[in-house]
């Protein structure tokens, strides 16, 4: 039998047009920055349209490499970015759930100062926070990099709206065996609130990651530095008038583990821009 | 023994010994931005390899760590743009680098609030010749009669030109271009390059800073004073500045100069031919001059000339990099001995410094064979005397640099008058000025 190709309305056909075309502008750039990443700085200054044929070098990469920090900054950059998405989940899990099931006096009142912390920039507090940790003596720590992050406001409310829409059902039924308020939340709710967790520790990682005003006035010694401030201070030449392939080579190389994060979580990645975790 | 317990043995012994030996140095905890380049100049020990400011003081260092096995300078390499912000906040949170380098108009913001430690006795203990340090540089450090830096250079702004393209022109020849000495020369200049090439005579990037740098010097040249009053009030009214400026702006409204949107960008035109001159920094000397021996073609008649003194008497922008010891840093006899030690080796090899484009601070050196016979580099010599900083008491001059460029740029691509700009330009230095405590 003859399969039958069923046409697409011409509406949903201008959709994916339209769609593949944005995928492409959306990508030429970042394929550039690949492309400028494997020339010789001195021969993109003379033609930058040198990215279009051979040769091709490894040569910024491996200048990179050399870079002595370099792994000393991707180690750091791990640690804090790992822990403190695992500790926004944790605490925002916490808080999320006890503003959406427990109630206690003053709770909306409290939840109406959490989110108030939605409307305040990073660099309004950013020099009462560095006084703080400069009078405990704490810069140049793991704990200044991490714990300033860890205050996050939008992971409470996210938390708190997911598990205010799962049915009180499910734990009533919990209830009635005598399970324990930690048990119902542990085995019962926070499994069903997977998915605003995979959104909230993606934004956290992402954030995380970028994060660059911060570690670059607490982690004033290179050995403390992370990627985006490392990396940064190599810039070789106060003009950016050459350099552009090492310049390339380094945005490549930071921008990679988000890469791979997004390939293993692309489905939570998705949601999460689409808003559908707290649905 | 096993053999394996001995090696574990072994290998603790080493474990421990090394810190040992470690700590027997020590260390000078050096703040600096100009860049990482350790790919290329990691372990360089010899002083004529580089030709930029990373590759040089990166070189120096190395040096200076192999000749005094007793002291290791660390590096701690900040990005030009918040580097005064990290500094700011390390001597916040007490963590107070051993020297840090500053600009020298950047020096009055932490002299007044008694960050900085003076160096006069310092500099007698190590045995540095004040007397030799150029009088401009030495005037610019020196607030209330105490040296606060050491200073490392003169920074001017300059044509680099492609003396290839201009002796086409008629324009002097290949490596000897000739300059004009008034606007109106200029003018001439343009237009017979123009129509002798078809190619702007002069290219200037969208750089607020390349803008101000250019308009400080023509008003320099005219003997201008920008602050006439007090040093928080700037004066922009007079019609010798905007006279200057329009001179620009007619020259391009007929093409004959042409703005380049990055450095990146004006490298790359300059390089292949696309202008006679571009307005720049002798910071990027060294640059350039790697970009004609290696890439040769268009760029092969490379000079750089001090800007020409186009609005009356010879005069030029100018600022320098200086070495500061901030209070709190090194704070143990050995280390501060160990400071002064390293500024008195940059002090002793302040020639090196010059390959980056800069000129040398040290008066004995302007007329060194080592410096006057550098290659590319036209009029160098007579530089020191016409340099020129805006007055050292105006504070934050970094911060209304780019307000008074930004503007003029605005008026140069037609998105302003001149009048506008120059109003606007004075206003928000003056409500700037007026706000800091």
């Amino acid at each position: 039998m003859a399969s039958k190709t069923i046409a697409r309305p011409m509406s949903e056909q201008i959709l994916v047009a339209s769609v593949v075309i944005l995928a492409i502008a959306w990508m030429v750039p970042l394929v550039w920055i690949v492309g400028l990443s494997f020339k010789n700085s001195l021969e993109l200054v003379v033609d930058p349209n040198a990215v279009f044929r051979f040769p091709y070098t490894l040569e910024n990469y491996a200048d990179l490499m050399v870079t002595s920090n370099l792994g000393v900054w991707l180690r750091n950059t791990l640690i804090v970015t790992v822990t403190q998405t695992v500790l926004v989940v944790a605490i925002s899990c916490l808080a999320g759930y006890g503003f959406a099931r427990i109630d206690f006096p003053g709770r909306n009142l409290v939840f109406i100062l959490v989110l108030m912390g939605l409307a305040i920039p990073q660099h309004a507090v950013i020099v009462p926070l560095h006084k703080m940790f400069n009078d405990w003596q704490m810069h140049n720590t793991f704990q200044a990099l991490i714990l300033p992050g860890l205050a996050g406001p939008f992971g409470v409310f996210l938390m708190t709206a997911y598990f205010r829409a799962i049915p009180l059902e499910i734990e009533e039924a919990a209830k009635l065996d005598n399970a324990s308020r930690f048990r119902i939340f542990w085995e019962i709710t926070l499994p069903l609130a997977v998915p605003a967790m995979a959104t909230l520790a993606i934004f956290t990682f992402l954030h995380s990651w970028n994060d660059y005003l911060w570690p670059l006035i607490s982690a004033t010694r290179p050995e403390m530095y992370t990627l985006t401030v490392g990396l940064a201070a190599t810039q070789t030449n106060i003009d950016q008038s050459e350099g552009l392939g090492y310049l390339m080579a380094q945005a490549v190389f930071a921008g990679l583990p988000m890469l791979i994060l997004y390939i293993f979580f692309q489905k939570y990645v998705v949601r999460a821009v689409a808003g559908a975790a707290i649905r | 023994m096993k053999l394996t317990t001995f090696v574990a043995l072994g290998a603790l012994a080493l474990g421990l010994a090394v810190p040992t030996m470690a700590q027997a140095q020590t260390e000078v905890r050096f703040a600096r931005f100009f860049g990482a380049c350790e790919a290329d100049f990691g372990t360089n020990t010899d002083p004529g390899t580089p030709s930029n400011e990373c590759g040089v003081i990166t070189t120096l260092t190395n040096i200076f760590n192999a000749e005094n096995p007793d002291v290791r300078v660390v590096p701690e390499i900040v990005e030009w743009g918040p580097y005064y912000e990290q500094l700011a906040g390390r001597i916040a949170s007490g963590d107070v680098p051993d020297i840090s380098v500053m600009h020298g108009d950047m020096l009055i913001n932490f002299v007044k609030r008694d960050m900085i430690t003076p160096l006069d006795e310092a500099f007698t203990e190590a045995g540095i010749d004040v007397e030799d340090i150029a009088p401009g540089p030495r005037e610019n450090v020196t607030i209330d009669s105490q040296i606060y830096a050491l200073p490392q250079d003169f920074v001017t702004w300059l044509w680099h030109t492609n003396s290839g393209t201009m002796a086409e022109a008629g324009l002097g020849e290949v490596g000897a271009p000739v300059y004009p000495t008034s606007i109106e020369e200029m003018m001439e200049h343009a237009r017979q390059f123009k129509q002798a090439t078809g190619l702007p005579y002069l290219a200037l990037t969208l750089d607020s800073n390349a803008m101000s740098r250019t308009l400080y010097t023509m008003l320099m040249q005219a003997n201008y004073n920008l602050f006439p009053e007090s040093t928080n009030q700037i004066d922009l009214h007079s019609p010798g500045a905007k006279e200057a400026f329009e001179a620009l702006k007619q020259m391009k409204d007929e093409g004959l100069l042409v703005l380049i949107p990055d450095w990146a960008s004006a490298f790359t035109g300059f390089s292949n031919g696309e202008y006679g001159n571009l307005i720049g920094g002798t910071w990027q000397i060294g640059d350039m001059v790697r970009l004609s021996e290696q890439t040769g073609g268009a760029l092969e008649g490379y000079v750089a000339h001090v800007f020409p003194a186009i609005n009356g008497e010879p005069a030029v922008w100018s600022s320098s990099h200086s070495w500061v010891m901030l209070k709190g840093g090194a704070a143990t006899p050995e280390k501060r001995e160990a400071a002064l030690r390293f500024l008195r080796f940059l002090f002793e090899n302040n020639i090196h410094w010059a390959r980056a484009g800069h000129l040398p601070m040290r008066t004995s050196l302007m007329s060194d064979p080592a410096f006057t016979e550098m290659p590319y580099r036209i009029g160098f010599a007579e530089i020191p005397p016409i340099a020129e900083h805006l007055p050292k008491d105006v504070p934050q001059q970094r911060i209304i640099q780019p307000f008074i460029g930004e503007e003029l740029l605005a008026a140069l691509q037609d998105q302003k008058s001149t009048d506008e700009a120059f109003a606007a330009a004075e206003e928000r230095v003056n409500t700037y000025l007026s706000r800091l405590r």
